[in-house]
């Protein structure tokens, strides 16, 4: 219970209480005077009585016309006279009930009021004694009026004790609430300083308390931020032009080769410059490095809109493109205005074609080539580019496999997977090696339509981006995870790899937000989601959307693939993942100082780093020694 | 169009309480054939026709005695019968309605009768008295006395409407009211218990 509302309770029931027994009071004392007054005018009334009865005793008649004359012109509830020979006994009584008054008023009321009673004597005998009842209705009536009265009076007073309560309490907790909201982002690792000290002084001293303490953490994670693209430009990339160099190509290679895509792989272009000693004696080495960084950023131009690539300079005189998703076509484009690009630079600097050329080679490459071959391949192209005398330009591209399904074979198969649902869950566990239990479970799915239709994810996911059908294949599967039972879910967290086109297709969000909205609450395990860091850096905005949702309803999100590309961290805090996955082999490379300062970052942001695709034991005691005990992969099999 | 309605409801209103204020009404009629009988009905009918509307413009002393004549035409029955109380002061609807009552119920049906034809209510007195019966019995009893001058002087100056008796006499002609209890004022004086409940059932018409 908040402290407003505590407060509001306590002070509204002393308010409740205290009025309360005003009222009680004012009626407890009302209700006695009522029934004193009423006595004291019966004691009035039977003074008057006795002597208009003395004259009316002889006659029964006279006596009843008598005492029916009074009651009939007063408020009695009953006159009795009761004559010492019993000849002449006579009772009116009023027994109707109080009219225009509740039952349980005159249950609560409960007026006893004694009856009077006086000798009646004519001449000095004592004929008999009459008994006198005043008529509680007019008590009962007047409490009522009172009572009632008195409720409103309770409600409004009440009502406007509580509405200027409320004003107050708002008034004086208000610097409370701006207490709460900066807890509550420190407990999200958001970075808010609290501007408006608040005027109390206990108030005051706590925001200033809590502004130090996020400076601190903020200062923490900017210094790590810096400290790691630091690391990261010492460790991966080329001081001159600023590229990747080639450790961090080979780093990034396996991945990139199996990079979801609709193009079913990539092309890779080698760049080999000839002539170099010659650039360097006609210009100079200042010159010449200028040279060279102005070529690197025409690569970084001519390709930029790939997402997910990587251009490095291999050595002195040679670079790479790695192209994921990039069709033959393109590459031979990329290709044409690289040298075009190159010639300019040449005659801008007044330089000579035939001392200082380029070569190319380009290899189209498929998911399931190796690293091996793929360098191979391309170095080959080269090769046959640098043996060309009419040709600087070698393409080398790998022909389809003549068993391949068509796209429409796809279409058929993955539409009918879609509409029958033949998509079969699996859940791979990510381990925590030192307390060897499941951190949580990854889903993958494979498409499982009997004998002749039974595919890897592997296998569809590019067909399935070419057609188009990636929204729905995912939407398929969501909706069968939250709505079916998955025993092996119950009571853990299953966590869901989006893919980029998934969160790409505008219907992706409301499709999600619908199905959270329905099954949410019902869901025996918790959700938590993943897209790659590449996706995340790129389309921070679209991402922080979707991390909006989630948080909403309670699931946790995470980075996945991550490999340190972005030269700045601030996206992290932006989206603010509960963990990020970074492969083994990725997070093994790392100079202790670089490892250090990410994780500064990712402590002051309160995120766990979970290494992927760990394969031997060995690897997982390197991790370990650098804190990194959760982990995906073969390994996990080996650990339980 | 506003104006309309509102002038509209504002008639329907005026018109309505007119109606109900009112001391006989058709409603009030068919309820009552509802309730007891076509001679209940019947009575009403007389009363609003006979009497309320044939005397309108009649003398005072016309009013007195043809309200006492035809009111006296009603059985008398004591409370404790028709009501099974020992005492009850029923209202001019009740009283003629089931057609029966004891001497208050005559008196206050003549009293209504009479104020609505005009008689100054001041000068109509609940009266007990001690009327003695044809076989010397002294019983208590209530009549309407009429006074004919504000103050009045001589017992002739009081006139007095009795269900024992057909004819409106002055007070000196009445030797067989041996004694005046109490003369009470109807609703122009100070209320009591009593009449702030026949009032009350007076305006809702009670049958």
């Amino acid at each position: 219970m908040t402290l407003f509302k505590q407060m509001a309770l306590a002070i509204s029931l002393l308010i409740i209480i205290m009025l309360g027994a005003v009222m009680g009071i004012n009626y407890k004392s009302a209700k006695q005077d009522m029934i004193q007054s009423l006595y004291e005018t019966t004691v009035n009334n039977i003074s008057t009585l006795t002597i208009k009865l003395a004259d009316a005793s002889e006659d029964p008649a006279i006596l009843v016309s008598t005492i029916d004359a009074e009651f009939d012109s007063g408020y009695y509830k009953m006159i009795e006279f009761k004559s010492n020979d019993g000849k002449s006994d006579y009772l009116q009584i009023d027994n109707d009930p109080v009219e225009g008054i509740p039952l349980w008023f005159i249950d609560f009321t409960n007026i006893k009021l004694d009856s009077v009673s006086a000798d009646v004597s004519s001449g000095w005998n004592i004929v008999g004694i009459v008994s006198v009842t005043g008529d509680t209705g007019i008590v009962y009536k007047a409490l009522y009026k009172m009572f009632i009265k008195l409720l409103y009076l309770f409600v409004i007073s009440v009502t406007i004790a509580l509405i200027t309560l409320s004003i107050l309490l708002h008034f004086v907790l208000k610097p409370l609430y701006s207490v709460q909201n900066q807890a509550e982002a420190i407990l999200k690792n958001k970075f808010i300083i609290q501007e408006k000290m608040p005027y109390t002084t206990e108030f005051k001293d706590v925001v200033k308390g809590m502004n130090a303490m996020v400076s601190k953490v903020e200062e923490i994670f900017e210094k790590g931020n810096e400290a790691v693209k630091r690391n990261k430009e010492l460790l991966y990339n080329d001081p001159t032009t600023k590229l990747f160099n080639r450790r961090y190509l080979m780093l990034k290679l396996p991945r990139l080769i199996k990079v979801e895509n609709k193009a079913n792989g990539g092309t890779i272009i080698f760049i080999a410059l000839s002539g170099a000693e010659v650039l360097n004696q006609v210009l100079g080495r200042e010159k010449a490095d200028d040279i060279f960084l102005e070529f690197a950023n025409e690569l970084n131009n001519v390709c930029k809109e790939y997402d997910e690539k990587v251009i490095a300079r291999v050595n002195g005189t040679e670079f790479t493109l790695m192209l994921p998703d990039c069709e033959s076509q393109d590459a031979n484009n990329i290709a044409n205005k690289i040298n075009d690009k190159f010639n300019k630079l040449l005659g801008d600097n007044e330089l000579n074609s035939k001392d200082i050329f380029i070569n190319l080679g380009l290899y189209r490459y498929k998911p399931t080539v190796g690293v091996g071959e793929l360098l191979t391949r391309a170095d080959n192209a080269l090769t046959h580019a640098k043996a060309d005398e009419n040709n600087n330009k070698y393409l080398f591209e790998e022909k389809d496999d003549e068993n391949a399904l068509g796209k429409e074979q796809w279409r058929e198969i993955i539409e009918e997977s879609i509409s029958h649902n033949y998509f079969s869950l699996k859940f791979w566990p990510t381990l925590n090696a030192k307390t060897k239990t499941i951190d949580h479970k990854v889903m993958t799915f494979t498409i499982d339509g009997g004998e002749d239709k039974k595919f890897f994810y592997g296998d569809f996911i590019a067909p399935a981006i070419n057609l188009g059908l990636v929204s729905k294949m995912y939407i398929v599967t969501l909706r069968d995870l939250i709505t079916q039972r998955h025993q092996e879910l119950d009571n853990s967290v299953c966590s869901i790899r989006l893919s980029n086109e998934f969160i790409e297709d505008a219907k992706s969000f409301n499709e999600l937000s619908s199905l959270f909205e329905k099954y949410a609450k019902t869901l025996k395990f918790k959700l938590s989601f993943e897209v790659t860091d590449s996706f995340a850096i790129n389309n921070t905005a679209m991402v922080k959307g979707f991390v909006d949702l989630f948080t909403k309803y309670g699931f946790n999100f995470g980075i996945n693939s991550f490999t340190g590309e972005s030269s700045d961290f601030n996206y992290l805090k932006e989206l603010n993942p509960t963990f990020l996955k970074a492969d083994s082999a990725f997070l093994l490379d790392q100079s202790q100082d670089s490892m250090s300062a990410l994780q500064v970052i990712t402590d002051s942001l309160g995120i766990d780093i979970i290494a992927t695709f760990v394969k031997t034991i060995d690897e997982l005691e390197k991790l370990q020694t650098m804190h990194i005990n959760s982990v995906q992969g073969p390994v996990t099999d080996i650990i339980s | 169009m506003k104006i309309i309605a509102y002038l509209f409801i504002t008639f329907f209103i005026f018109f309505s309480t007119v109606l109900s204020a009112e001391l006989i009404t058709k409603k009030l009629i068919t309820k009552a054939e509802n309730k007891y009988n076509i001679f209940s009905k019947n009575r009403f009918i007389a009363v609003k026709q006979k009497l309320l509307n044939d005397l309108k413009n009649e003398s005072d002393i016309k009013k007195l005695n043809t309200v006492n004549s035809w009111v006296n035409y009603i059985k008398y029955k004591s409370d404790r019968k028709v009501y099974g109380v020992s005492d009850y002061w029923a209202t001019l609807y009740e009283f003629i309605g089931k057609g029966m009552g004891d001497c208050e119920d005559y008196t206050i049906t003549k009293y209504y009768i009479l104020k609505e034809l005009g008689i100054d209510p001041r000068r109509l007195k609940f009266t007990y008295v001690i009327y003695k019966n044809r076989r010397g019995k002294n019983i208590s009893h209530m009549v309407l006395a009429y006074l004919k001058i504000a103050r009045p002087k001589t017992k002739d100056d009081i006139l007095i409407l009795d269900n024992n008796n057909r004819l409106v006499l002055p007070a000196s002609k009445r030797p067989d009211l041996v004694k005046v209890i109490k003369m009470i004022n109807g609703d122009t004086g100070a209320k009591s218990k009593k009449w702030k409940k026949l009032e009350a059932g007076m305006k809702r018409k009670k049958l």
